[in-house]
């Protein structure tokens, strides 16, 4: 009873530590006070604001479109690339499994900085295109360690069962590989979207000027006197989130029941 | 010519001779079965057919059309693999008209092959299902009407049921077995068991490190092994390794490396069997006679070591002249009487043995 008590005690502390923090965050985008102050008066006020705030949801959309992108072009990539490695047995193979993973060990200070040392010694102005380069490079490799692991658990011998019925390779691909592959490749296009979402450093070194992204945002707001409205922001992003999440859930349940053995 | 024509198909993996100049040639609706332990080459001989590997050397045809440079796409040949490799993701009417909609039929020929195969394996009213709400024997079913329903040159089947329990094992092997001799596909099962070949076979092909060590139908290889690996490997058999003497009228002296000997049958000409011949005389555990009378012209005398009983039929290790011998007697409530401990009487007929050289 009492150890039952405490594991208890024990896993709400870590809820608690993990939780309570954006608890706080959401509950004080819905507070009056400008200086997140107790006692709390519910107000929508910094929803208002946030609402007539262009600077805000222009940068919240510039971070949602280059995660997108990011998103799109690291599933292609990986897919890509992991069908073609299951297919070859050579050397190269394992040179390029671990090279893709490598950037996940470079800190992204580092990679940055080396991007934007090659795009002034190669002459080009910072532009979208190389902010969207450096987030496919810092995304890549989580897109690929999901759709690696999904391949490696599936039975490759259906691969042989559908050529042994007349399908050649890329018939195999398009109707047992590919659907087979979807659901991690929607996780992996999500873990990709958010890692791009979130990236700060990266997307300071190469952000064209004038433009910015929410993180870039959020963070000059921070120098230049906090408001709410950051809260509100946040609040909007993680329930946008967490909808989402729901949402694939959804979808892969019916479907991953199949698929997962 | 024959319809399946294989010649000396080798093969090395890193400079490891996986297959040896294998050689078979079948003809059209035989039934083969590639049997040998694990490692003895009969599954890469199966993918080599299927197109899954490539041989090093040697050729193979069917139906006098070499193959060799086709892709396993284009071989058509049906196969059934070890773990059914079902698609998961398609229903079982999908995973049947799969090779149907790679040949390009229409809708409604498709809808028709696809109910008459799935008739043949006694699924209908299963299409809608997904493979993993089915059984182990139902999953093997599609996965025969699946890789029979585009009418193939050749079935292969990869120990295939190795993953049901005994029973429907049993079932599955004459189904079949019953569906093999009904449409007259030309098979090659590969299986390192041997009940499972001799029930299924026309003809089996006893494999070792990348050999065959003997081809033949299943009472040929069991009556007459090549040697003492396919005695052993298919049934179980008892070995005499001595020099034959005294090669008289109806028997024969062996004597054994121990210096013991007996009068063993023996109906060759002595002519085949000079003096002093070595030779390994094989004999069935179930062809040994048990007697109390020792006054048989052959055979020898032992004491019994063991007994076990398996319901119907009674296994007696009996040691005779320095050497065990396994006797098997059906439980007929003739023959149990024998105790342990009790002095007996081992005698065989001369077809029941074979004199091998190695």
């Amino acid at each position: 009873m009492l150890k039952k008590g405490i594991g208890w005690t024990y896993a709400a502390l870590v809820m608690l530590f993990l939780y309570a923090p954006i608890l706080v965050l959401m509950a004080m985008s819905f507070n009056a006070s400008k200086y997140n102050a107790l006692p709390f008066e519910f107000s929508m006020r910094w929803y208002r604001e946030l609402a007539g705030n262009d600077k805000l949801i222009d940068a919240t959309l510039t971070s949602v479109y280059i995660a997108a992108g990011t998103a799109v072009i690291c599933v292609v990539l990986a897919t890509m690339l992991m069908l073609w490695a299951v297919r070859t047995n050579s050397k190269l193979k394992r040179w390029i499994d671990s090279l893709v993973i490598l950037p996940l060990t470079i800190p992204w200070l580092i990679l940055g900085l080396s991007l934007l040392l090659l795009v002034s010694a190669a002459g080009i102005d910072k532009n979208f295109m190389v902010l969207l380069i450096g987030h496919v490079v810092v995304s890549l490799p989580y897109a690929v360690l999901v759709i690696k692991a999904r391949l490696q658990s599936m039975d490759l011998t259906i691969n042989e069962a559908s050529a042994s019925l007349g399908a050649n390779e890329w018939t195999t691909v398009r109707r047992i590989t590919l659907p087979l592959l979807f659901p991690a490749m929607l996780a992996g296009g999500f873990l990709a979207f958010v890692i791009s979402f979130d990236n700060f450093i990266l997307s300071y070194f190469l952000i064209p000027g004038g433009s910015s992204t929410l993180p870039i945002e959020i963070y000059s707001s921070i120098k230049f006197g906090f408001t709410p409205e950051i809260n509100a922001v946040s609040t909007v992003m993680l329930t946008a989130t967490t909808l989402l999440i729901v949402l694939i859930a959804t979808i892969m349940r019916s479907s991953l029941k199949f698929f997962l053995k | 010519m024959a319809y399946l024509e294989i010649n000396r198909l080798t093969k090395s993996f890193h400079g490891n001779r996986v297959l040896d100049r294998i050689d078979i040639s079948l003809e059209k609706g035989t039934f083969l079965s590639l049997l040998g332990p694990s490692g003895c080459g009969k599954t890469t001989t199966m993918r080599m057919v299927a197109g899954f590997e490539s041989q090093d050397e040697g050729t193979i045809s069917i139906g006098g059309q070499s193959i060799d440079s086709l892709p396993p796409y284009k071989r058509n040949i049906g196969m059934v693999f070890q773990s059914y490799a079902l698609f998961p993701h398609m229903s079982v009417a999908q995973n049947v008209a799969y090779g149907l909609e790679q040949q390009r039929l229409s809708r409604g020929d498709i809808r028709k092959e696809v109910a008459n195969a799935l008739e043949m394996v006694q699924l209908t009213g299963y299409e809608q299902r997904k493979p993993k709400q089915l059984s182990g024997g139902q999953q093997q079913r599609v996965a025969l009407a699946r890789a029979l329903v585009t009418k193939p040159s050749l079935l292969l089947l990869d120990e295939s049921l190795s993953a049901l329990d005994k029973n429907l094992r049993s079932a599955m092997q004459i189904e079949l077995r019953m569906i093999q001799k009904e449409i007259g596909i030309t098979t090659i099962f590969v299986t390192h068991d041997q009940e499972e070949a001799m029930t299924l076979s026309d003809c089996i092909a006893v494999m070792r490190a990348g050999r065959i060590e003997q081809i033949g139908s299943p009472h040929e290889v069991y009556e007459r092994p090549a040697n003492t690996f396919v005695a052993g490997f298919v049934g179980q058999s008892n070995f005499l390794k001595g020099a034959l003497e005294e090669v008289g009228e109806g028997r024969a002296r062996l004597v054994l490396g121990n210096g013991n000997s007996l009068f063993v049958p023996f109906t060759a000409t002595g002519s085949a069997y000079p003096q002093g011949t070595e030779t390994i005389l094989s004999v069935r555990p179930e062809k040994i006679r048990l007697t109390r009378d020792t006054s048989a012209q052959t055979g020898m005398k032992g004491t019994i070591k063991f007994i076990t009983y398996v319901g119907s039929t009674f296994t007696y290790l009996v040691e005779a002249l320095g050497q065990e011998l396994k006797v098997q007697r059906q439980n007929d409530s003739n023959d149990h009487s024998f105790r342990q401990g009790e002095d007996v009487w081992l005698a065989w007929n001369a077809e029941h043995q074979t004199l091998l050289a190695e």
